[in-house]
């Protein structure tokens, strides 16, 4: 193992390698300094790129470009107040009143340095984790990975919205899609209405650049917004701001383990987790009372923790197929892409494609933060491009980016209906993530499904994994019933004042 | 967190739920033309699908009850009371007007109909240009150079170097 984890860090210093990685690395950088461009968004937009890559390079690319953008996220929270990503959001909180009482440079320097040592500390855990899961991934057979793959969808449905009912509903729609196409047990079309497109089924790509991708696009066409309307003046002291984060170690190194946590569970995704770190830090540090108000510590809670949870996400991707967050989500389209299977494989024949997972993940995070302290200058002007002059651009990224999936202009009709509906979910709060995942894991639900009835008939559902599995299926899926109601037991109802009841699928963020 | 208030049902979860309902139908129909090994997974999962839009439908309707029956000062909760963050995309749904939607879909589609009909490299420039002029009100040197510059770049490197098939239109 020790060979393969060093052998896969020579595959990663191909030279071909690390120049598609540097390619990433730069995307990554501006998609992290620009708000409203996400990574999950990006990392969607780049899949097609990655068809004729090998694994390791579009691993390189994908995952340089998205570990990179939670690291450059907090430069414009820090300058500007606005995060840069959805999951920076905290960074805000102490970073921008550093910046405004004219500490903007040691608030950077703390966090892009906490950022690469959250990573650093992820990567470590995800290295680590490979050996402790191994044998646990490889006791499993079709029944309990079909049981998992279940799980990780309740997870997802019942963690990552209010509305359980909602969640559910979109994973059901999301599995008849991936179940479009020709069924490779009687060689029957499904779904495909007679027309040949569909025989192949329904390309992940378009789907993921619509859904995601398209709904952003159209954001940026409705609000015309600048980036930033107001600039920087003073970036000074960010030597400061790296003694900072050895001085508080301590905050580094368990907000990086909160985010390995959370990110492992699924669907609980970074916007929770950094909040969590945050408040652990404050109830933990000497001076409290000065969160909020430009407390460095505050700044190092958020940026270690924001780069751990990616690590953390990817354990549950990598050995059971069941992302962690929104992005790990996307990334499972590129194993896919890349004919790689999550599950067992990725810790036995594709062993070195995980390690050099997690030396992707180092790398991109040095190279990112070395670049953050030369270039920070210019980084900030870009936050003044218009939304509009962006729109173009990413307009043929999204047509472009869904016709190269199959060469096929039916690709541009699904990304634009997957578009649709995005805008559709967004509007009236359904959740986009359980029908993107269900597309993903349909195909291999119904495999598992098939692989457990030849192999055992109907029996497998009586065997202890699985009842033990299918239990804490329906505990998930519950749960978030048994919470609410209990809330609601416990809250003062003021006269003429309901109950929130927020129908039969209520339940609170 | 919101106070405990009874939210009205809102027309567009319905509307979604029956579409979604009468999808699962079709689905379920669908399948019961094909031998038990095609449609065993398609027919479970329209089965749950119904089900679950079935009992959605139900708390659409126990929530609607229960807002008719005990609704009184609290109505404007429902639209006021959530202040988005205004550069999140739900506060942009939400508040953009009939006019700023009309533009942008109509931006978008006209793209999306000439990448179809000029093909990439004609609807590039000429859609750039128009875009930033008319809805960016850029000047025009600016806007000529980003047409012409992102034309230039596409046909290189994805026509020239890469040799990567585009929509090249219909004609």
């Amino acid at each position: 193992m020790f060979q393969t984890f060093f052998q896969s860090l020579l595959d990663v210093l191909q030279p071909e390698t690390i120049a598609i990685m540097l390619v990433g690395i730069a995307i990554g950088f501006v998609v992290g300094v620009l708000p409203g461009l996400g990574g999950s968004v990006t990392l969607a937009l780049m899949l097609p790129f990655i068809f004729d890559m090998e694994p390791v390079q579009a691993f390189a690319f994908l995952l340089g470009m998205w570990v990179v953008t939670a690291t450059t996220g907090d430069i414009t929270s820090v300058l500007f107040g606005v995060p840069g990503e959805a999951t920076s959001a905290a960074t805000v909180f102490d970073g921008y009143p550093m910046t405004k009482r004219g500490e903007a440079g040691r608030a950077l320097g703390a966090a892009l340095l906490s950022s690469t040592q959250g990573a650093l500390l992820g990567a470590f855990f995800l290295a680590l984790s490979v050996p402790i899961l191994r044998p646990l991934v490889l006791a499993f057979g079709p029944p309990e990975f079909l049981m998992l793959t279940l799980l990780g969808l309740t997870f997802v449905v019942a963690l990552s919205g209010r509305n359980v009912l909602k969640g559910f509903l979109m994973a059901a729609l999301g599995m008849l899609v991936a179940l479009v196409g020709i069924d490779p047990q009687e060689g029957v079309p499904r779904y495909a209405f007679g027309q040949l497109y569909l025989w192949d089924g329904i390309d992940i790509v378009p789907l993921v650049i619509g859904l995601f991708a398209g709904a952003e696009v159209l954001q940026l066409m409705l609000s015309k917004t600048s980036i930033a309307t107001r600039t920087a003046d003073n970036i000074s002291g960010i030597r400061q701001g790296v003694r900072d984060t050895f001085r508080h170690w301590t905050v580094v190194v368990r907000s990086s383990a909160i985010g390995i946590g959370i990110g492992i569970i699924p669907g609980m995704g970074g916007s929770v987790s950094q909040f969590i770190a945050y408040g652990h830090a404050q109830q933990t540090s000497k001076h409290p009372e000065r969160f909020g108000k430009g407390a460095v510590e505050g700044v190092l809670a958020a940026g270690a923790n924001n780069n751990a949870k990616d690590a953390g996400s990817l354990v549950p991707t990598i050995a059971f197929g069941i992302p962690g967050s929104v992005g790990a989500a996307v990334l499972l389209g590129a194993f896919l892409i890349t004919g790689l299977n999550p599950g067992p494989e990725m810790l036995t024949t594709n062993l070195n494609i995980t390690f050099s997972m997690v030396w992707i993940m180092v790398l991109a995070n040095i190279v990112a933060v070395a670049v953050s302290f030369l270039l920070i200058r210019q980084l900030v002007k870009l936050t003044l491009i218009p939304g509009t002059w962006l729109v173009p651009f990413l307009l043929v990224l999204l047509g472009v980016g869904a016709f190269t999936a199959s060469n096929n202009i039916n690709d541009i009709f699904v990304m634009l209906a997957a578009a649709a509906l995005g805008v559709v979910a967004i509007h009236w709060d359904w959740p986009r993530v359980p029908f993107l995942l269900a597309v993903v894991l349909g195909g291999l639900a119904e495999r598992y499904l098939f692989l457990s009835y030849s192999l055992h008939g109907w029996s497998w559902l009586t065997t202890p994994s699985v009842l033990g599995l299918g239990a804490l299926i329906v505990f998930v899926a519950v749960w978030p019933y048994v919470r609410a109601m209990r809330r609601r037991g416990k809250e003062p109802v003021p006269a003429r004042v309901e109950t929130k009841d927020n129908d039969l699928t209520g339940v609170g963020k | 967190m919101k106070t405990a208030t009874a939210t009205p049902v809102r027309l567009g979860d319905v509307v979604i739920t029956v579409l979604l309902l009468a999808v699962f139908v079709g689905a379920y129909l669908l399948a019961q033309d094909w031998p038990f090994r095609t449609k065993l997974f398609p027919g479970l999962l329209a089965t749950a699908g119904i089900g679950i839009a079935v009992l959605k439908l139900g708390g659409h309707g126990v929530q609607a009850y229960r807002h008719r029956t005990r609704h009184s000062a609290t109505r404007q909760e429902d639209a006021g009371s959530e202040q988005g963050d205004d550069h999140s995309i739900e506060y942009v749904f939400g508040t953009a007007g009939a006019r700023a939607w009309l533009a942008a879909l109509g931006w978008a589609a006209a793209f999306f109909v000439a990448l179809c009909v000029l093909g990439v490299f004609i609807t590039v420039p000429l859609f750039t240009l128009a875009y930033l002029k008319i809805s960016g009100s850029a000047g025009w040197l600016g806007a000529t150079i980003y047409a012409v510059v992102a034309g230039g770049v596409l046909w290189f490197v994805f026509g020239e170097l890469l040799a990567v098939p585009m929509p090249a239109g219909i004609f």
